[in-house]
Protein backbone atom coordinates (compact mmCIF):
# COMPACT_ATOMS: atom_id res chain seq x y z
CA UNK A 1 0.00 0.00 0.00
CA UNK A 2 3.13 2.59 0.85
CA UNK A 3 3.74 4.04 -2.54
CA UNK A 4 7.33 4.94 -3.73
CA UNK A 5 6.71 7.44 -6.14
CA UNK A 6 6.02 10.91 -4.93
CA UNK A 7 2.86 12.45 -6.60
CA UNK A 8 1.14 16.02 -6.31
CA UNK A 9 -2.17 16.55 -5.10
CA UNK A 10 -3.40 17.81 -8.88
CA UNK A 11 -2.10 14.68 -9.94
CA UNK A 12 -5.21 11.99 -8.03
CA UNK A 13 -8.59 12.10 -9.43
CA UNK A 14 -9.88 9.17 -7.29
CA UNK A 15 -9.47 6.73 -4.77
CA UNK A 16 -9.04 3.03 -5.69
CA UNK A 17 -11.16 0.67 -3.38
CA UNK A 18 -8.16 -0.33 -1.87
CA UNK A 19 -7.43 2.89 -1.01
CA UNK A 20 -11.04 3.35 0.58
CA UNK A 21 -10.49 0.29 2.68
CA UNK A 22 -6.95 1.82 3.85
CA UNK A 23 -8.78 4.94 4.28
CA UNK A 24 -11.43 3.29 6.88
CA UNK A 25 -8.97 1.52 8.61
CA UNK A 26 -6.83 4.94 8.68
CA UNK A 27 -9.45 6.64 10.25
CA UNK A 28 -10.15 3.87 13.00
CA UNK A 29 -6.62 4.46 13.71
CA UNK A 30 -7.33 8.21 14.24
CA UNK A 31 -10.61 8.24 15.59
CA UNK A 32 -8.76 6.14 18.78
CA UNK A 33 -6.23 8.76 18.66
CA UNK A 34 -9.17 10.92 19.68
CA UNK A 35 -11.03 9.15 22.38
CA UNK A 36 -7.80 7.81 24.49
CA UNK A 37 -6.71 7.93 28.41
CA UNK A 38 -4.43 7.06 29.99
CA UNK A 39 -1.21 8.63 31.00
CA UNK A 40 0.21 11.63 29.73
CA UNK A 41 4.58 11.76 28.80
CA UNK A 42 5.41 15.24 29.60
CA UNK A 43 8.71 15.21 28.72
CA UNK A 44 7.65 13.85 24.73
CA UNK A 45 4.76 16.93 24.58
CA UNK A 46 7.12 19.26 25.61
CA UNK A 47 9.56 18.16 23.04
CA UNK A 48 6.86 18.25 20.32
CA UNK A 49 5.48 21.34 21.47
CA UNK A 50 8.75 23.09 21.83
CA UNK A 51 9.49 21.75 18.59
CA UNK A 52 6.92 23.58 16.57
CA UNK A 53 7.35 26.43 18.26
CA UNK A 54 10.73 26.74 17.67
CA UNK A 55 10.41 25.35 13.38
CA UNK A 56 7.95 28.42 13.21
CA UNK A 57 10.19 31.15 14.72
CA UNK A 58 9.30 31.13 18.14
CA UNK A 59 11.25 30.47 21.45
CA UNK A 60 11.12 27.42 23.35
CA UNK A 61 8.29 27.97 26.09
CA UNK A 62 8.09 27.51 29.66
CA UNK A 63 5.38 24.92 30.06
CA UNK A 64 2.67 25.07 32.64
CA UNK A 65 0.84 21.58 33.46
CA UNK A 66 -2.54 20.89 34.52
CA UNK A 67 -4.10 18.18 35.45
CA UNK A 68 -7.78 18.69 33.55
CA UNK A 69 -9.34 21.01 31.11
CA UNK A 70 -11.12 22.59 34.18
CA UNK A 71 -8.01 23.12 36.07
CA UNK A 72 -6.53 24.93 32.85
CA UNK A 73 -9.24 26.86 31.91
CA UNK A 74 -9.82 27.86 35.87
CA UNK A 75 -5.69 29.74 35.61
CA UNK A 76 -6.62 31.28 31.88
CA UNK A 77 -10.04 32.89 32.83
CA UNK A 78 -8.10 34.69 35.95
CA UNK A 79 -6.29 38.08 35.12
CA UNK A 80 -2.77 35.59 35.97
CA UNK A 81 -3.52 33.71 32.78
CA UNK A 82 -4.05 34.44 29.73
CA UNK A 83 -4.66 38.53 30.02
CA UNK A 84 -1.74 40.57 28.00
CA UNK A 85 -0.42 37.46 25.87
CA UNK A 86 0.01 36.89 22.86
CA UNK A 87 -2.05 33.46 21.76
CA UNK A 88 -0.01 31.35 18.95
CA UNK A 89 -2.71 28.56 18.23
CA UNK A 90 -3.58 30.26 15.03
CA UNK A 91 0.13 30.80 13.36
CA UNK A 92 0.97 27.69 14.44
CA UNK A 93 -2.15 25.96 12.55
CA UNK A 94 -0.78 27.02 9.30
CA UNK A 95 0.87 24.15 7.92
CA UNK A 96 -2.31 22.22 8.94
CA UNK A 97 -4.44 24.55 6.77
CA UNK A 98 -6.16 22.92 3.09
CA UNK A 99 -5.30 24.47 -0.26
CA UNK A 100 -7.59 24.86 -2.72
CA UNK A 101 -6.41 21.83 -4.42
CA UNK A 102 -6.22 19.65 -1.09
CA UNK A 103 -9.97 20.76 -0.36
CA UNK A 104 -10.91 19.35 -4.02
CA UNK A 105 -9.04 15.49 -3.06
CA UNK A 106 -10.27 15.59 0.02
CA UNK A 107 -14.03 15.19 -1.71
CA UNK A 108 -12.90 12.06 -2.83
CA UNK A 109 -12.28 10.62 0.62
CA UNK A 110 -16.02 10.76 1.17
CA UNK A 111 -17.25 7.90 -1.07
CA UNK A 112 -20.56 6.76 -1.43
CA UNK A 113 -20.16 3.04 -0.61
CA UNK A 114 -21.86 1.43 1.47
CA UNK A 115 -20.20 -0.28 4.45
CA UNK A 116 -17.16 1.95 4.54
CA UNK A 117 -17.35 4.94 6.82
CA UNK A 118 -18.23 8.35 4.76
CA UNK A 119 -17.58 10.52 7.27
CA UNK A 120 -14.02 10.52 9.06
CA UNK A 121 -14.51 12.06 12.30
CA UNK A 122 -18.64 12.89 12.54
CA UNK A 123 -19.17 14.62 16.01
CA UNK A 124 -16.63 12.52 17.66
CA UNK A 125 -14.34 15.22 17.61
CA UNK A 126 -16.82 17.83 18.80
CA UNK A 127 -18.03 16.24 21.42
CA UNK A 128 -15.56 16.27 24.13
CA UNK A 129 -15.46 20.39 24.02
CA UNK A 130 -18.91 19.79 24.04
CA UNK A 131 -19.12 17.60 26.95
CA UNK A 132 -16.46 19.59 28.73
CA UNK A 133 -18.26 22.93 28.23
CA UNK A 134 -21.25 21.60 29.93
CA UNK A 135 -19.72 20.53 33.35
CA UNK A 136 -17.87 23.69 33.81
CA UNK A 137 -19.06 26.77 36.09
CA UNK A 138 -20.90 29.21 34.31
CA UNK A 139 -18.39 31.39 34.79
CA UNK A 140 -15.54 29.28 32.99
CA UNK A 141 -17.86 28.59 30.09
CA UNK A 142 -17.88 32.16 29.63
CA UNK A 143 -14.31 32.24 29.21
CA UNK A 144 -13.69 28.86 27.57
CA UNK A 145 -16.15 30.54 24.73
CA UNK A 146 -13.92 33.85 24.53
CA UNK A 147 -11.00 31.52 24.17
CA UNK A 148 -11.35 28.58 22.33
CA UNK A 149 -9.65 29.50 19.26
CA UNK A 150 -6.60 29.97 21.58
CA UNK A 151 -6.74 26.30 22.81
CA UNK A 152 -5.80 23.05 20.46
CA UNK A 153 -8.99 20.91 21.71
CA UNK A 154 -8.04 18.32 19.25
CA UNK A 155 -10.34 19.31 16.53
CA UNK A 156 -6.88 19.59 14.47
CA UNK A 157 -7.35 16.26 14.01
CA UNK A 158 -9.46 16.36 11.30
CA UNK A 159 -6.83 18.11 8.97
CA UNK A 160 -3.65 15.71 10.66
CA UNK A 161 -4.93 12.80 9.67
CA UNK A 162 -6.12 13.83 6.26
CA UNK A 163 -2.39 15.05 5.51
CA UNK A 164 -0.86 11.66 7.11
CA UNK A 165 -3.08 9.82 4.88
CA UNK A 166 -2.37 11.67 1.83
CA UNK A 167 1.72 11.88 2.95
CA UNK A 168 1.78 7.78 4.26
CA UNK A 169 -0.85 6.16 2.02
CA UNK A 170 -1.23 8.07 -1.41
CA UNK A 171 2.48 9.35 -1.59
CA UNK A 172 1.76 12.90 -2.05
CA UNK A 173 4.61 15.36 -2.26
CA UNK A 174 4.75 18.20 0.96
CA UNK A 175 7.16 20.99 1.34
CA UNK A 176 9.73 20.27 3.10
CA UNK A 177 9.49 22.39 6.03
CA UNK A 178 5.57 22.20 5.74
CA UNK A 179 5.92 18.45 6.44
CA UNK A 180 7.96 18.65 9.17
CA UNK A 181 5.26 21.17 10.88
CA UNK A 182 2.51 18.46 10.26
CA UNK A 183 4.70 16.02 12.07
CA UNK A 184 4.94 17.70 14.86
CA UNK A 185 1.46 18.74 14.96
CA UNK A 186 0.76 14.66 14.56
CA UNK A 187 3.16 13.88 17.26
CA UNK A 188 1.59 16.80 19.63
CA UNK A 189 -1.90 15.44 19.19
CA UNK A 190 -0.95 11.62 19.94
CA UNK A 191 0.42 12.90 23.12
CA UNK A 192 -1.26 15.90 24.25
CA UNK A 193 -4.45 16.51 25.37
CA UNK A 194 -6.03 20.31 24.90
CA UNK A 195 -2.50 22.84 24.71
CA UNK A 196 -2.91 26.43 24.66
CA UNK A 197 0.12 28.34 23.22
CA UNK A 198 0.91 32.01 24.04
CA UNK A 199 3.94 33.66 23.50
CA UNK A 200 6.21 32.34 25.92
CA UNK A 201 4.11 29.93 27.70
CA UNK A 202 2.46 26.96 26.41
CA UNK A 203 -0.41 25.40 29.04
CA UNK A 204 -1.07 21.74 28.90
CA UNK A 205 -3.74 19.57 30.18
CA UNK A 206 -3.33 15.93 30.81
CA UNK A 207 -5.03 13.41 29.22
CA UNK A 208 -8.01 11.91 30.91
CA UNK A 209 -7.10 8.95 33.20
CA UNK A 210 -11.17 7.02 31.62
CA UNK A 211 -13.10 7.59 28.78
CA UNK A 212 -16.35 5.20 27.89
CA UNK A 213 -18.21 5.34 25.18
CA UNK A 214 -21.20 3.22 23.38
CA UNK A 215 -21.03 1.29 20.13
CA UNK A 216 -21.88 4.47 18.64
CA UNK A 217 -18.89 6.02 19.93
CA UNK A 218 -20.58 8.78 22.34
CA UNK A 219 -19.91 9.48 25.79
CA UNK A 220 -21.93 6.73 27.67
CA UNK A 221 -21.60 4.68 31.10
CA UNK A 222 -23.91 3.90 33.65
CA UNK A 223 -21.51 2.89 36.37
CA UNK A 224 -19.45 5.77 36.92
CA UNK A 225 -18.24 8.41 34.90
CA UNK A 226 -17.57 8.76 31.04
CA UNK A 227 -14.65 10.78 31.64
CA UNK A 228 -12.28 11.59 34.67
CA UNK A 229 -8.80 13.58 34.77
CA UNK A 230 -6.84 12.30 37.33
CA UNK A 231 -7.74 15.52 39.53
CA UNK A 232 -10.90 13.56 39.89
CA UNK A 233 -12.58 15.78 38.17
CA UNK A 234 -15.43 13.50 36.23
CA UNK A 235 -18.11 13.89 33.59
CA UNK A 236 -21.36 12.19 33.13
CA UNK A 237 -23.27 10.78 30.24
CA UNK A 238 -25.48 8.95 28.86
CA UNK A 239 -25.39 7.98 24.83
CA UNK A 240 -23.36 11.31 24.48
CA UNK A 241 -25.99 13.26 26.30
CA UNK A 242 -24.67 15.00 29.62
CA UNK A 243 -26.44 13.71 32.56
CA UNK A 244 -25.94 14.85 36.28
CA UNK A 245 -23.22 12.89 39.08
CA UNK A 246 -26.57 12.21 40.79
CA UNK A 247 -28.36 10.09 38.61
CA UNK A 248 -25.29 7.71 37.66
CA UNK A 249 -23.92 7.07 41.10
CA UNK A 250 -26.92 8.15 43.71
CA UNK A 251 -29.80 6.73 42.07
CA UNK A 252 -31.77 6.56 45.17
CA UNK A 253 -31.88 10.39 45.96
CA UNK A 254 -32.57 11.47 41.97
CA UNK A 255 -35.21 14.33 41.53
CA UNK A 256 -36.82 15.35 38.54
CA UNK A 257 -34.21 17.81 37.62
CA UNK A 258 -31.82 14.86 37.32
CA UNK A 259 -33.53 13.05 34.55
CA UNK A 260 -32.77 14.00 30.78
CA UNK A 261 -36.43 13.77 29.83
CA UNK A 262 -35.79 16.74 27.30
CA UNK A 263 -33.48 14.61 25.36
CA UNK A 264 -34.22 11.48 22.79
CA UNK A 265 -35.94 8.14 23.18
CA UNK A 266 -32.75 6.56 23.53
CA UNK A 267 -31.35 8.00 26.38
CA UNK A 268 -35.08 7.87 28.43
CA UNK A 269 -34.84 4.36 27.99
CA UNK A 270 -31.10 3.81 29.22
CA UNK A 271 -31.93 6.23 32.12
CA UNK A 272 -34.89 3.80 32.93
CA UNK A 273 -32.63 0.76 32.62
CA UNK A 274 -30.72 2.58 35.17
CA UNK A 275 -33.37 3.74 37.72
CA UNK A 276 -35.75 0.89 37.51
CA UNK A 277 -39.16 1.62 36.55
CA UNK A 278 -40.55 2.04 39.89
CA UNK A 279 -38.09 4.28 40.88
CA UNK A 280 -37.74 6.35 37.38
CA UNK A 281 -41.99 7.23 37.70
CA UNK A 282 -41.46 7.97 41.62
CA UNK A 283 -38.36 10.72 40.45
CA UNK A 284 -40.76 12.11 37.65
CA UNK A 285 -43.71 12.58 39.69
CA UNK A 286 -45.92 10.32 37.07
CA UNK A 287 -49.17 10.25 37.54
CA UNK A 288 -51.14 6.63 36.72
CA UNK A 289 -53.52 8.28 34.09
CA UNK A 290 -55.73 4.98 32.65
CA UNK A 291 -54.89 1.22 33.47
CA UNK A 292 -56.31 -1.43 31.32
CA UNK A 293 -55.59 -4.88 30.19
CA UNK A 294 -53.04 -3.48 27.20
CA UNK A 295 -50.77 -1.68 29.83
CA UNK A 296 -50.50 1.31 32.18
CA UNK A 297 -50.68 4.99 30.80
CA UNK A 298 -48.57 7.20 32.89
CA UNK A 299 -47.73 11.12 32.63
CA UNK A 300 -44.63 13.17 33.46
CA UNK A 301 -44.43 16.99 33.39
CA UNK A 302 -41.15 18.04 32.70
CA UNK A 303 -41.26 21.72 33.35
CA UNK A 304 -42.78 23.60 30.70
CA UNK A 305 -42.10 21.28 27.58
CA UNK A 306 -44.50 18.25 25.80
CA UNK A 307 -45.92 16.24 28.25
CA UNK A 308 -44.45 13.04 28.61
CA UNK A 309 -46.66 9.70 28.46
CA UNK A 310 -45.80 6.21 28.95
CA UNK A 311 -47.60 3.17 28.62
CA UNK A 312 -46.61 0.36 30.58
CA UNK A 313 -46.19 -2.86 28.75
CA UNK A 314 -45.56 -6.25 29.90
CA UNK A 315 -43.71 -8.84 28.28
CA UNK A 316 -46.31 -11.65 27.64
CA UNK A 317 -43.49 -14.17 27.76
CA UNK A 318 -41.53 -14.69 31.24
CA UNK A 319 -38.38 -14.61 31.65
CA UNK A 320 -35.94 -17.23 31.90
CA UNK A 321 -36.14 -16.58 35.55
CA UNK A 322 -39.84 -16.29 35.53
CA UNK A 323 -39.62 -12.47 36.43
CA UNK A 324 -41.74 -10.49 33.78
CA UNK A 325 -40.06 -7.74 31.66
CA UNK A 326 -41.71 -3.88 31.73
CA UNK A 327 -41.43 -1.87 28.85
CA UNK A 328 -42.23 1.35 28.68
CA UNK A 329 -43.72 2.64 25.32
CA UNK A 330 -43.73 6.66 24.60
CA UNK A 331 -46.79 7.75 23.08
CA UNK A 332 -48.46 11.01 21.91
CA UNK A 333 -49.59 13.49 24.11
CA UNK A 334 -53.43 13.13 22.86
CA UNK A 335 -53.68 9.65 23.76
CA UNK A 336 -56.21 8.91 26.76
CA UNK A 337 -56.22 4.85 27.01
CA UNK A 338 -53.17 2.53 27.36
CA UNK A 339 -55.21 0.44 24.52
CA UNK A 340 -54.89 3.58 22.50
CA UNK A 341 -51.67 3.83 22.90
CA UNK A 342 -50.32 0.74 21.93
CA UNK A 343 -53.18 0.78 19.07
CA UNK A 344 -51.02 3.92 17.85
CA UNK A 345 -47.54 2.34 18.52
CA UNK A 346 -48.32 -0.19 15.54
CA UNK A 347 -49.91 2.14 13.90
CA UNK A 348 -53.74 0.80 14.62
CA UNK A 349 -56.82 2.52 15.48
CA UNK A 350 -58.09 1.59 19.09
CA UNK A 351 -61.01 -0.75 17.51
CA UNK A 352 -58.80 -2.18 15.37
CA UNK A 353 -56.62 -3.49 17.44
CA UNK A 354 -56.73 -6.55 19.57
CA UNK A 355 -54.58 -9.31 18.95
CA UNK A 356 -55.91 -12.68 19.25
CA UNK A 357 -52.38 -14.30 20.63
CA UNK A 358 -49.51 -12.39 22.16
CA UNK A 359 -46.56 -13.63 22.82
CA UNK B 1 -64.14 -12.94 10.18
CA UNK B 2 -63.31 -9.71 11.98
CA UNK B 3 -59.55 -7.61 10.97
CA UNK B 4 -58.72 -8.51 15.00
CA UNK B 5 -59.71 -12.32 14.97
CA UNK B 6 -56.65 -12.77 12.75
CA UNK B 7 -54.34 -10.44 15.06
CA UNK B 8 -51.14 -11.42 16.27
CA UNK B 9 -48.16 -10.10 18.14
CA UNK B 10 -45.09 -11.04 19.04
CA UNK B 11 -43.17 -8.53 21.11
CA UNK B 12 -42.35 -5.58 19.04
CA UNK B 13 -44.32 -7.23 15.87
CA UNK B 14 -47.79 -7.39 14.94
CA UNK B 15 -49.23 -9.39 12.28
CA UNK B 16 -53.12 -8.57 10.64
CA UNK B 17 -54.94 -11.00 8.27
CA UNK B 18 -55.57 -8.97 5.13
CA UNK B 19 -56.85 -9.65 1.96
CA UNK B 20 -54.56 -10.23 -0.91
CA UNK B 21 -53.16 -6.39 -1.16
CA UNK B 22 -53.34 -4.59 -4.41
CA UNK B 23 -49.77 -3.83 -4.79
CA UNK B 24 -47.10 -6.64 -2.66
CA UNK B 25 -43.89 -4.41 -3.43
CA UNK B 26 -40.45 -6.65 -4.00
CA UNK B 27 -40.15 -9.95 -2.66
CA UNK B 28 -37.40 -10.02 0.27
CA UNK B 29 -35.40 -13.36 -0.07
CA UNK B 30 -34.84 -15.92 2.57
CA UNK B 31 -31.21 -16.03 4.85
CA UNK B 32 -30.85 -19.67 5.55
CA UNK B 33 -33.92 -21.06 4.96
CA UNK B 34 -35.91 -18.29 7.23
CA UNK B 35 -37.66 -14.97 6.50
CA UNK B 36 -37.06 -12.08 8.40
CA UNK B 37 -39.73 -9.64 9.26
CA UNK B 38 -37.81 -7.50 11.30
CA UNK B 39 -34.64 -7.92 13.54
CA UNK B 40 -32.93 -5.81 16.56
CA UNK B 41 -30.40 -3.66 15.67
CA UNK B 42 -28.93 -3.72 19.65
CA UNK B 43 -29.55 -8.00 20.23
CA UNK B 44 -29.48 -9.45 17.09
CA UNK B 45 -32.53 -11.00 17.55
CA UNK B 46 -35.49 -11.30 15.26
CA UNK B 47 -38.89 -12.18 14.23
CA UNK B 48 -38.57 -15.15 11.43
CA UNK B 49 -40.68 -17.39 9.85
CA UNK B 50 -39.44 -20.55 8.02
CA UNK B 51 -39.22 -20.10 4.21
CA UNK B 52 -41.19 -23.97 3.93
CA UNK B 53 -39.57 -24.09 0.25
CA UNK B 54 -41.62 -21.18 -1.43
CA UNK B 55 -44.89 -21.84 0.48
CA UNK B 56 -43.77 -18.42 2.91
CA UNK B 57 -43.13 -15.21 0.87
CA UNK B 58 -42.31 -11.99 2.61
CA UNK B 59 -42.82 -8.66 0.02
CA UNK B 60 -41.67 -4.89 0.99
CA UNK B 61 -44.97 -2.73 0.96
CA UNK B 62 -44.64 1.15 1.91
CA UNK B 63 -42.31 2.70 4.44
CA UNK B 64 -41.82 -0.08 7.32
CA UNK B 65 -44.42 -2.49 6.13
CA UNK B 66 -43.73 -5.86 4.85
CA UNK B 67 -46.68 -8.25 3.44
CA UNK B 68 -46.46 -11.95 4.25
CA UNK B 69 -47.89 -14.57 2.24
CA UNK B 70 -48.70 -18.44 3.53
CA UNK B 71 -49.71 -21.53 1.55
CA UNK B 72 -49.12 -23.60 4.02
CA UNK B 73 -49.48 -23.26 8.03
CA UNK B 74 -46.52 -21.39 9.16
CA UNK B 75 -44.86 -20.20 12.62
CA UNK B 76 -43.30 -17.05 13.48
CA UNK B 77 -40.35 -17.47 15.87
CA UNK B 78 -38.08 -14.89 17.77
CA UNK B 79 -35.36 -15.80 20.70
CA UNK B 80 -36.87 -14.59 23.54
CA UNK B 81 -40.66 -14.77 22.90
CA UNK B 82 -43.27 -17.78 22.32
CA UNK B 83 -43.54 -19.06 18.39
CA UNK B 84 -47.10 -18.28 16.92
CA UNK B 85 -48.74 -21.08 14.46
CA UNK B 86 -50.22 -18.86 11.90
CA UNK B 87 -52.91 -20.01 8.91
CA UNK B 88 -52.50 -20.01 5.53
CA UNK B 89 -52.88 -16.09 3.86
CA UNK B 90 -51.89 -12.97 3.73
CA UNK B 91 -50.72 -11.00 6.57
CA UNK B 92 -49.84 -7.00 7.07
CA UNK B 93 -47.08 -6.90 9.52
CA UNK B 94 -45.96 -3.64 10.89
CA UNK B 95 -42.71 -3.15 13.92
CA UNK B 96 -43.87 -1.13 16.85
CA UNK B 97 -42.98 2.68 16.98
CA UNK B 98 -42.72 5.01 19.29
CA UNK B 99 -43.33 8.55 19.73
CA UNK B 100 -40.17 11.14 19.45
CA UNK B 101 -41.01 14.65 19.39
CA UNK B 102 -36.25 15.16 18.32
CA UNK B 103 -37.26 13.04 15.34
CA UNK B 104 -38.44 14.12 12.28
CA UNK B 105 -39.18 9.97 11.19
CA UNK B 106 -41.02 7.62 13.44
CA UNK B 107 -38.70 5.32 16.00
CA UNK B 108 -38.87 1.84 15.70
CA UNK B 109 -38.20 -0.54 18.70
CA UNK B 110 -35.50 -3.34 17.83
CA UNK B 111 -35.72 -5.69 20.41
Amino acid sequence: MQTTRKRTVEEIKDLTLEQFRALETHYGEWRAVAVRSGPTDHERVEKAIGRLYTVCGYDWPTFVWYESPREMLTFLATGLGRFGRVPLRDSLCQPLRLEREEVELRKCFRPMLWGLSTVPFGGLLDQQPALIMDFLPEWIRRVMVQCLNEIAVGLELDWISYHDFCERRLGVQYEPRRLERIRLWSEICQTAYWWAPYEGTCFVSDRPTTIHLDRRERFHNLKGPAMAFSDGWSLYAIHGSSVSERLVMSPDTVKLEDLPLDTDLEVLHATIELLGHERFLKAANAKLMHEDSFGRLHRIQFYDMEPLLLVDVVNSTPEPNGTVKHHFLRVPPVIETAHEGVAWSFGQRRKDYGPAIQT
Amino acid sequence: MTKRSRQYRQGDVLLTGIDPPAKSGEPVGPINGRLVLASGELTGHSHTVPALDGKAQVFKGPGNLRYLLLTAVGQLQHQEHGAIELESGWYEVRVQREYDPTRTFPTYAND
